[in-house]
């Protein structure tokens, strides 16, 4: 990617408050019309990131250049963006109607004007019928609704969600999600949006930024950053990971209490006797009748633990060998668990299959 | 890239605007309380011709066994009356707060009453009732109510409305798990108020013994009227600098009561943060349940000290109605006549009620548009945080020390502000310097509350901060703005110890009259003087109640939840 044709930039953004060093050395690259999820537990720099750009907070390093203007040292005031808070910060003693109308009444429109966009706005957000009342007189959902709508009053060029939908319960979320994300196709809005929730993540962003401790960890598309995280922090955070301590043993293989494993195709490279993760996601592990043949590549004995349904899925804990401390967890749809008979203490051959292997250094 | 010098964020209109506001904050608080202040320990340590003495004055004062006596006379009177206070204060909010007797609210207002009354009035009161020719004179005993005795009867009366809800405040954030615990351990009810309900209160019960005192050592109305022999410092003040033209002597006094003065308000704002910090976000609520015996020992106890606040308010009242007293008792208006009177005048009240007015309806925007700039500008923390610390100096400035510090100041010839002396102007800034703290408590508080966010929003939206805070911030706070006019209002029309050096020919005010009139051996006129303030700070209190209701009901709709679900 070139950094001419993007519509937001970030280099070396750097925010310290006082001692502490909330970022370090972020760089990002938004496209235009992309929507790129900024995702990391609480405390990890998301929402200063996002200040930043709104330029509520001054970097303490870095620049920021949005749509070819360097606006790092820009007022919020002089900059072109719509922000929704994590508390929407609706006003609450004015309709949604003079909320949605409060950035048009300063732009010297005629009434009639206002008053059409207000009505298209409440159009584009379905809240028909509710143009006068008040804030508290709404739903989470409907008042996140009124945020998102006063925030593209103006039409920005930039619009800015931070944790848009954490307050509200599981059943809204998910039809906000999906709310959000065609209205953003629709406008086509460059937008960053900041969240905890992996799933969140992965169901909007075109990409996503993972996020720890004000450094960024992995960039990439949503399957990208599923499939091949870069570090155990990425693997951990998205998704479920099995976590194995192992040796390397040369010719990419990584030793696992006595078992060996093909880890070639691992990005890692490896010298004799590092000390390393091997780490495989739960759905990713094969499982096989214990009369299968054990000589295939990276197959191996194990012992059912024991099992638990999870409703479309079946989690399997598992063991190389009885009473050994090196247990993982694999997934396997109902159907496989009868058609294999798995039950707790069974023996079974498992497969880890070579191109879903990832390796870290420990 | 390597950025060598730090990004500073380019001042936008917003920004420059605000910062000529705080600017011109900063300016005003030099100019109003802290030059002010300076000058009074500037004049402590000169002669009367305005040359540097060093400590002499001080050494003067000290050799003067009869001033000396004051500072001790000051910290007894402080400590009496807070103890009483503070114990009938807390039986009666532990009975507003923790049981289930009746009529609650109407006990809560009674106990307000003496808000509205200066500290003279009871002070003119207890000489009726005790005094000389007192109609219970003989419960005295032989002993003198003019001196300490009717002092603290008078500060206990006047402080007492105070304390009641602070205490209040203070039992009623109990953490209601915690009975439920001692209930459940079947722990006995004696065990259960020392082991929970005093802890818990602790900080509470010792931030109001703190108020009671500070108010106790700086009051100068009741020591004038009912003080007879005894002296305190805020007397002493007085005493030289009206008395005895003796402004050197007079700074000192103010020094010496501020140390106390200060200590105390020092203390009191570490334990009032303890008490803030105690407060989790997990807690319940305490419901009192009902308990017959101690319901009505709470009622009877409630009653008890209503008939004394009444007694003495109807005191005053009938006092100032009575002809003659004790000779001929009948009934007139000849009190009222205040022009026929030394050192009274209608025009005094007349001018009491418009600086009230001024000190209210200026007060109120000045001290809530400040605030506001304090609270949600953006830029210049340094300067915002040094304001907001130096609006808490006024609640550490003891009337008479302010207005003997306006006196040096602006009526220095020198100083270009020098018109404003004697003039409506100083009054109503005296006032407002005087009570700014609890009004700028009140709108941060407010302030606070609102989304802090509300700013970003309008700078996104590129929307000036100003259009926001007349269509936003303004409309949510009319409560506070509205809580702040009437305290302002209240306040300066009681009061008399900031302006008692400040005022002129043409602008005595009611407060003053009565002081002035009292001294003057016209006992029943300065009660009746005394009596207009008390029913016009209940008039405008009742036209504000209900203005209040109105507007609100008419303002704040949008308050009014009703929540739809998803
Ligand atoms: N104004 C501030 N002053 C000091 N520390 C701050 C400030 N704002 C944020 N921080 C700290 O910076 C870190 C990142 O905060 P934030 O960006 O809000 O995290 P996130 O949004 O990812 O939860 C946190 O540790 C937070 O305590
Ligand atoms: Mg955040």
């Amino acid at each position: 990617m070139s950094s001419s044709d993007s519509y937001l930039l970030i280099q070396n953004l750097t925010k310290r408050f006082g001692e502490f060093e909330a970022l370090s050395q972020v760089s990002l690259e938004v496209d235009q019309s992309e929507l790129i999820c900024l995702l990391g537990p609480s405390g990890c720099g998301k929402t200063t990131v996002l200040r930043c750009i709104a330029g509520l907070e001054t970097p303490t390093v870095g620049t920021i250049v949005q749509n070819g203007v360097d606006i790092t040292s820009l007022p919020p005031e002089d900059r072109d963006f719509g922000i929704v808070f994590q508390s929407y910060a609706l006003f609450p003693n004015l309709t949604v109607n003079e909320n949605l109308g409060f950035g048009l009444a300063n732009r010297k429109l005629p009434k009639q004007k206002i008053q059409e966009r207000v009505q298209q706005l409440i159009a584009t957000v379905g809240l028909e019928g509710h143009s006068d009342k008040y804030p508290g007189q709404l739903s989470g959902g409907q008042q996140q609704r009124v945020a998102l709508a006063r925030a593209l009053a103006t039409s920005p060029g930039l619009l800015l969600l931070d944790e848009p939908l954490s307050a509200l319960d599981a059943k809204v979320r998910q039809r906000l999600r999906r709310e959000i994300l065609d209205l953003q196709r629709k406008i086509g809005i460059t937008t960053v949006l900041v969240t905890h929730d992996q799933e969140e993540a992965l169901t909007m962003g075109d990409r996503i930024v993972v996020m720890d401790h004000g450094v960024i960890a992995q960039t990439g598309t949503p399957q990208e950053i599923y499939s091949n995280p870069t570090t155990p922090f990425v693997a951990n955070f998205i998704g479920k990971m099995n976590f194995l301590d192992g040796i390397a043993s040369g010719n990419g293989e990584v030793a696992v209490n006595q078992f060996s494993f093909d880890c070639a195709q691992a990005t890692e490279t490896l010298s004799l006797g590092d000390r390393v993760l091997l780490c495989i996601r739960p759905e990713d592990i094969v499982i096989y009748n214990s009369d299968f043949d054990n000589n295939e590549i990276n197959c191996n004995n194990a012992i059912v633990i024991d099992t638990e349904f999870l409703g479309s899925v079946f989690r399997v804990r598992l063991a190389f060998e009885e009473s050994s401390s090196t247990e993982f967890i694999a997934e396997l749809p109902p159907s496989d668990m009868r058609s294999l008979e798995i039950e707790s203490g069974a023996n079974v051959s498992i497969k880890f299959p070579p191109e879903r292997l990832h390796v870290y250094l420990a | 890239m390597a950025t060598a010098s730090a990004i500073v964020t380019k001042y936008s209109r917003d920004d420059k605007f605000q910062g000529g506001i705080l600017v011109l904050i900063a300016l005003v608080v030099a100019v109003a309380v802290l030059l002010p202040l300076f000058t009074i320990f500037l004049k402590s340590v000169e002669n009367r011709d305005g040359q540097f003495v060093g400590i002499l004055n001080y050494v003067e004062y000290f050799q003067t066994p009869a001033l000396v006596a004051s500072i001790y006379n000051t910290i007894i009177i402080g400590v009496v009356t807070t103890v009483i206070v503070i114990t009938l204060a807390f039986i009666y909010a532990y009975a507003l707060t923790r049981s289930c007797m009746p009529y609650k609210n109407l006990f809560r207002s009674i106990s307000l009453i003496p808000l509205l009354a200066p500290s003279l009035l009871p002070a003119i009161a207890l000489i009726y009732m005790f005094g000389n020719q007192g109609y219970m004179k003989e419960l005295m005993f032989g002993y003198e109510i003019r001196g300490p005795i009717g002092i603290v009867i008078s500060l206990v009366f006047w402080i007492f409305p105070h304390v009641v809800i602070l205490l209040s405040t203070a039992l009623s954030t109990a953490d209601g798990r915690l009975y439920e615990v001692a209930k459940v351990l079947r722990t006995k009810s004696i065990r259960t108020f020392f082991k929970i309900t005093l802890p818990a209160a602790k900080y509470g019960v010792m931030s109001a013994c703190f108020v009671a005192f500070l108010y106790a050592i700086t009051d100068f109305g009741a020591c004038k009227v009912i003080g007879g022999w005894f002296t305190v410092l805020s007397l002493d003040i007085y005493k030289q600098v009206v008395g005895q033209q003796n402004f050197q002597l007079g700074s000192v006094v103010s020094v010496i009561l501020l140390l106390p003065v200060v200590v105390t308000f020092i203390a009191q704002r570490q334990v009032q943060r303890k008490q803030t910090a105690q407060i989790t976000p997990g807690s319940v609520p305490y419901q009192p349940k009902p308990n017959r015996r101690f319901d009505l020992l709470m009622l009877l106890y409630c009653i008890a000290v209503s008939i004394i606040l009444f007694a003495i308010l109807g005191t005053a009242a009938y006092a100032s109605f009575v002809k003659f007293w004790p000779y001929n008792l009948s009934l007139s208006l000849t009190n009222y006549q205040f022009n026929l009177m030394d050192g009274g005048s209608w025009q005094a009240y007349r001018n009491s009620v418009v600086m009230s007015l001024y000190t209210a309806f200026i007060g109120t925007a000045v001290i809530f548009c400040s605030a506001y700039f304090i609270e949600k500008t953006r830029r210049y923390r340094g300067l915002r945080s040094s304001l907001n610390f130096l609006s808490i100096v006024p609640l550490a400035t003891p009337g008479m020390v302010l207005g003997l510090a306006y006196l040096f100041f602006f009526n220095d010839p020198l100083n270009p502000l020098n018109f404003i002396y004697k003039t409506m102007i100083i009054l109503v800034l005296a006032n407002i310097v005087h009570y700014y703290t609890v009004p700028h408590l009140t709108a941060t508080t407010a302030l606070k509350q609102l989304d802090v966010e509300f700013e970003s929003v309008s700078a996104s939206l590129k929307v000036p901060f100003y259009k926001t805070f007349w269509h936003v911030t303004l409309p949510i706070c009319i409560p506070a703005l509205s809580n702040i006019w009437i305290y302002l209002f209240v306040t300066a029309i009681t009061t008399v110890s900031a302006v008692v050096f400040l005022y002129g020919h043409d602008t005595n005010i009611a407060a003053v009259a009565v002081v002035n009139m009292d001294d003057a051996g016209d006992v029943a006129p300065a009660a009746a003087m005394a009596m207009m303030i008390v029913y016009t700070a209940m008039g405008v209190r009742i036209v504000h109640w209900l203005l209040t209701h109105f507007i609100e009901k008419h303002t704040q709709k949008w308050r009014q939840q009703k929540l739809t679900s998803d």
